[in-house]
C-alpha cells in the first residue's frame, strides 16, 4: 500500500500515532492493543474465584453435617450400652446423655416406644415395629408426651428446653438444619411398663445442630 | 523553512521504508494483537478446567467418611439388635406375622410365621420368662446317639437319648429379627443369622438347619433373602458348609460389603454326658448386606 505524504501528515495529525500504528487498520496503540484480551482474562479470574469459595462453601456445609453425624453416633453409644431400657435405668442415661450434647455442641432428643404385645387382650394387637403416618403424629420419633400406652413415646430425654414448652410437643424436622435420626431396637418392659419381662422397643436418637 | 524541509524529507524517508517493507511491518504489528487475545483465551480454557477438576473433586468429599460412620451405624444396630435377643420374652413375639405386602415376601417362605402351630403363635403359651437364646441354647443342646459324632441340627427340636422335645428355638430366632430387622429390611437392606461351631471339624462349620415336621428336607432359614431362604434355588444350594454370611460374600453370593455380628453362645448339658462334651461353645452370627 502506498501512502502520500500528505495522508500521512493526515492520519498523523488525527491520531498522533507514532511509526508502529501507522497506516494499520483496526489498530489502537501497545495497550489498546492488549485491551480485547483483558476480557478473558478477567473473566477467568471472576470464574476461578467464585468456584473457590462454592467449593469451600460445600466443603464446610458437608464437615458440618458429618460432625453432627458423628455427635449422633457417639449419644447413640451411650444410651445403647445395655440392651434394654427400664425406667430407673433411664434416669442415669438422661443425665448423660444431656452431658454429651452438651460437650458435642449439638442438642439432642431421644425417645423410647414400646411395641408391646398383651396376652389378656389379643385382639388388641401389639407385638410388631409400626411406623407412623406423618411426622407430628403420637406415634411419631419427634413426639414427647410421654404415655404408656404402645406405640407412643414412654421416656425422652433432651437439652433443648423449648422443645418441652412446644405446643403440640412435636420437633418440626423441616426447621432443622442437619438433622440426623438414628433408630435402635431395645428391649423395654412389656406388657406393662412396670413388667419383669421385656419385649419390643425402639429408641430413636435425634440430634441437630445447635 | 529548513526545519520544515527537515521535517518533510523524514517524513517521506518513512513512507520509502514503508513503501519498500511494508507487508512485513503491518503482519508482526497485527501478529502481536492476535497473540494477546489467543494468551487469554487460553488462560480462560485453563481456567475452566480447573474449576472443573475442583467440582468434581468436591462433589466426592467427604464420601469415604460417610460411608464409614454408615457402617459404624449399622454395626451399632446389629449389636442392639443382638443384644435385645438376651432380653425378649418368648410370649411377646406371638404376634409377629408374616407381612401380606410385597417388601418382605422371603417370610412367607415354609413355614409362614403366622402358622397357628408352626409359626409365631406357638409362644403364646409360653407363660414365665423364657427368652429367645434361651430356646435357641436348647434347640442346640441335641445328644447324638453316637457320642463321636457330635450331629447338632437346629430342627425346633431338642434330641436326647430318649426322644425327641419340641424346643423351636429356630422359629423363636426367626420370629424375633423378623421385627428386630424390619426397619434395615425396609431400607435395603437383607439379613441372615447363623450358628457357627469354631472348635468341629472344619473349624467354624455353620451347624445345619434340620427339617421338622410338615418344613420339608431343609426347614427354614433365618433370613430375609428369599434366594438365600429357598434351599432347591441356586443360591439355596450353596450356602453349606461355610454358612450364609461366609458365602454372601463370595462373587456368587453378590456383596462384597457384609458386616456381621457375633456373640459367644455357650451350652452347658450338665455334669455327666455319656461320652460327649457337656459344654459346647458356638458363637451366633448375624450379617446384614445392602441389597436395594
Amino acid at each position: 500500500m502506498e501512502i502520500t505524504p500528505k495522508q500521512l501528515k493526515q492520519m498523523k495529525g488525527k491520531t498522533g500515532l507514532t511509526r508502529i500504528g501507522l497506516g494499520v487498520r483496526g489498530f489502537v496503540g501497545p495497550l489498546g492493543d492488549d485491551f480485547p484480551s483483558i476480557f478473558p482474562i478477567v473473566a477467568g479470574v471472576l470464574l476461578f474465584i467464585s468456584t473457590i469459595s462454592f467449593a469451600g462453601g460445600l466443603a464446610a456445609d458437608k464437615n458440618s453435617y458429618l460432625e453432627v453425624r458423628k455427635a449422633a453416633l457417639s449419644l447413640s453409644y451411650i444410651v445403647t450400652e445395655k440392651g434394654f431400657v427400664t425406667a430407673e435405668t433411664w434416669v442415669s442415661k438422661k443425665a448423660a446423655l444431656e452431658k454429651a450434647a452438651q460437650a458435642n455442641n449439638v442438642f439432642v432428643l431421644a425417645t423410647v416406644k414400646r411395641f408391646c404385645f398383651d396376652p389378656d387382650f389379643p385382639r388388641a394387637g401389639g407385638g410388631e415395629i409400626v411406623f407412623p403416618e406423618t411426622q407430628d403424629s403420637p406415634e411419631s420419633p419427634y413426639y414427647i408426651e410421654t404415655s404408656s400406652e404402645p406405640k407412643r413415646t414412654w421416656l425422652y430425654a433432651t437439652n433443648n428446653d423449648a422443645l418441652l414448652s412446644a405446643n403440640p410437643p412435636v420437633l418440626i424436622s423441616t426447621t432443622k438444619r442437619n438433622l440426623v435420626m438414628l433408630n435402635y431396637p431395645v428391649a423395654v418392659p412389656c406388657p406393662n411398663a412396670d413388667s419383669p419381662t421385656f419385649g419390643l422397643g425402639m429408641l430413636n436418637v435425634i440430634v441437630w445442630r445447635r | 523553512m529548513a526545519l520544515i524541509e527537515k521535517k518533510s524529507a523524514r517524513v517521506k524517508a518513512r513512507v520509502r521504508t514503508m513503501n519498500r517493507t511494508p507487508n512485513r511491518t503491518l503482519s508482526r504489528e497485527r501478529s502481536r494483537a492476535q497473540a494477546a487475545i489467543f494468551d487469554g483465551i487460553t488462560f480462560l480454557l485453563m481456567v475452566g478446567f480447573s474449576c472443573a477438576l475442583v467440582y468434581s473433586v468436591v462433589t466426592n468429599y467427604g464420601e469415604s467418611m460417610d460411608n464409614a460412620l454408615n457402617s459404624f451405624y449399622e454395626l451399632n444396630y446389629l449389636q442392639s439388635a443382638v443384644k435385645s435377643l438376651y432380653y425378649m420374652n418368648l410370649q411377646q413375639l406371638s404376634n409377629v406375622a408374616s407381612d401380606e405386602d410385597s417388601l418382605a415376601p422371603a417370610y412367607t417362605v415354609d413355614p409362614p410365621l403366622n402358622d397357628a402351630t408352626l409359626g409365631c403363635e406357638q409362644f403364646r403359651s409360653h407363660t414365665g420368662s423364657v427368652t429367645v437364646l434361651d430356646l435357641l441354647k436348647k434347640d442346640l443342646s441335641d445328644i447324638p446317639d453316637d457320642p463321636s459324632s457330635e450331629e447338632v441340627v437346629l430342627d425346633d427340636l431338642f434330641s436326647g437319648r430318649t426322644g425327641e422335645v419340641k424346643a423351636p428355638g429356630r422359629q423363636a430366632l426367626r420370629c424375633a429379627l423378623k421385627e428386630l430387622m424390619k426397619p434395615l429390611v425396609l431400607a435395603g437392606y437383607d439379613y441372615y443369622a447363623e450358628v457357627v461351631c469354631p472348635r468341629c471339624n472344619p473349624s467354624y462349620k455353620a451347624i445345619p438347619f434340620g427339617g421338622a415336621d410338615g418344613m420339608g428336607g431343609g426347614g427354614a432359614r433365618v433370613t430375609s433373602n428369599e434366594a438365600l431362604a429357598n434351599f432347591d434355588s441356586e443360591k439355596g444350594k450353596s450356602v453349606d458348609p461355610d454358612g450364609g454370611c461366609a458365602f454372601v460374600q463370595t462373587p456368587d453370593g453378590g456383596s462384597y460389603r457384609a458386616l456381621s455380628m457375633s456373640v459367644p453362645l455357650r451350652i452347658s448339658l450338665g455334669t455327666s454326658c455319656e461320652g460327649v462334651s457337656c459344654q459346647r461353645d458356638y458363637i451366633l452370627r448375624v450379617c446384614i448386606w445392602q441389597t436395594r
